[in-house]
């Protein structure tokens, strides 16, 4: 596992970097080629594979009218902004690793396709086994509900790991207030803001302020205590 | 908690026999040979989609070679052309070797791409530095025909086929061997900026020591070794033996 665990391993940053001059369906050809082995099965090619994985992906991110555009750069006319990004998005999804890392993906992504992203994700997912880890900024409860697990970093540390159902009720308990229609990742960010987090009337005294607390808090708690035996 | 992380990596390490800090070999799922078709077929896909760049260079250079062919042109069979013919042969073979000065620059734009590609384990950067290299053989094919046969006619250099073919394989080989000195500056450099640098400096080594600017005798010894390595030099050199050797020409003045 851990030979294979750096290839399995995909870090997608920020950043979009395409050849301008190739169509979008051809930049996933190369995708779905590169990661798709010559012996598949008795009755399928790895050329036809190849195809159907990129088909599909390109079918679920909204790509298939604009597969025959050029990338474009900014010298040179092609697809839209977002469009790019979905792109982006694509070319790591057909490459199909075990372990993602998704960095601010969605960034310039409009809800629906930010929405659309993480649902073809969590399908694969589901598909194949494989895990997804992703930094979101500004998600909405649907995004945030599309997760199993949460993890909560304060300055580096960890004070919350856990399923994303539990979260709030963790918080609450603890003597935070969710202020009513506040995603639940909004809510949990928040928690890290000292001027931005709502106490609880008569919790004052007993809610945790600084990192340490907040450490200490969680190391004590059940919820960590379950982690650790699972 | 944290503990028992890293207490469970150490235990899987220990089991496969290596760190689990160890950097690691991607496994590429295709192998080399495959990787390298891949990006062969990509590699002519863009310029398929993108013909303008090497149209326009071949056409600009074929116009700037009927330019030196108009200015050589129809050199005399005598003595008086010894000159103009060494000028000229120089000339080839310097414009043939820089006109690849700037592909180690273009490079540094694919960089982000193939380092990007390299990291999803999709190729290796190696498959895609020989793809790019084949892929650029029909360009470099067309550009050695349009840019040295109008100028080698026009110039009335030695009219035979052996002497042209040699002319013609020496200008394509010129033409391979610039742009593969300034790839491999610029592969060897960290930045862009540092990749340039020494590429001037070795286009200065590399016309002086050709032995055109300096004849051999004059070249002082501390320096005279660069002649060695010099593949300008080698082509010139061979350029000059296939104009002159076995051939004779008038005299055109007398010195008394």
């Amino acid at each position: 596992m851990c030979e294979d665990l750096y290839a399995q391993c995909t870090y997608e940053a920020e950043s979009d970097t395409n050849f301008p001059e190739l169509t979008v369906a051809q930049t996933l050809d190369v995708a779905a080629k590169a990661r798709t082995p010559h012996k598949v099965g008795p009755r399928l090619t790895s050329e036809s594979k190849a195809k159907q994985r990129k088909d599909a992906i390109l079918s679920s991110l909204g790509l298939t009218q604009s597969c025959d555009t050029k990338v474009g750069n900014d010298f040179v006319r092609g697809i839209s902004g977002g469009e790019r990004k979905r792109l982006s998005i694509a070319e790591v999804l057909v490459g199909g690793s075990i372990v993602q890392c998704w960095d601010n993906s969605t960034r310039g992504l409009d809800s629906g396709n930010a929405q659309n992203f993480l649902s073809t994700l969590r399908s694969l997912v589901n598909q194949k086994g494989s895990v997804a880890f992703v930094a979101l900024y500004q998600a909405s409860q649907k995004m945030y509900d599309v997760f199993d697990l949460v993890i909560l970093l304060y300055e580096g540390r960890q004070i919350f790991f856990g399923s994303t159902s539990t979260a709030k009720a963790y918080f609450t308990r603890l003597g935070f207030v969710s202020p009513k229609g506040l995603p639940t990742g909004d809510f949990l960010t928040s928690l890290t803001n000292p001027a931005e987090r709502v106490v609880r009337d008569g919790f004052e005294s007993k809610v945790p302020r600084t990192v340490d607390d907040f450490t200490r808090r969680w190391n004590e708690s059940e919820e960590c205590a379950l982690l650790i035996n699972e | 908690m944290s503990d028992d992380i890293s207490i469970s990596r150490q235990s899987v390490g220990q089991t496969q026999g290596q760190s689990f800090e160890q950097y690691q070999r991607p496994t590429f799922i295709l192998p080399l040979e495959s990787q390298v078709s891949l990006c062969i077929r990509r590699g002519f896909q863009r310029a398929e989609n993108a013909l303008a760049p090497p149209i326009s260079s071949i056409a600009g250079n074929a116009i700037v070679s009927i330019i030196l062919g108009s200015i050589f042109y129809d050199l005399p069979e005598d003595t008086s052309s010894f000159i103009s013919r060494g000028v000229l042969i120089f000339f080839a073979v310097l414009i043939n070797t820089f006109l690849g000065a700037l592909e180690g620059v273009q490079l540094w734009a694919h960089h982000p791409i193939v380092e990007k590609h390299h990291r999803y384990a999709f190729y290796r950067p190696s498959a895609e530095a020989i793809a790019s290299l084949i892929c650029d053989l029909p360009n470099k094919l067309l550009l050695t025909t349009f840019f040295n046969v109008p100028v080698y006619f026009l110039a009335n250099m030695r009219r035979t086929p052996a002497a042209f073919f040699t002319f013609y394989l020496f200008a394509f080989s010129s033409l391979l061997i610039g742009p593969m000195l300034f790839r491999t500056i610029g592969a060897m450099s960290r930045t862009l900026a540092s990749s340039i640098a020494p590429g001037a400096d070795f286009i200065l080594l590399l016309v002086i020591y050709t032995g055109f600017v300096l004849p051999i005798p004059s070249m002082h010894p501390w320096l005279r070794w660069f002649r060695c390595i010099d593949p300008m030099g080698y082509a010139f050199e061979s350029l000059m033996i296939n104009e002159f050797s076995g051939r004779d020409f008038a005299c055109r003045t007398f010195i008394s």
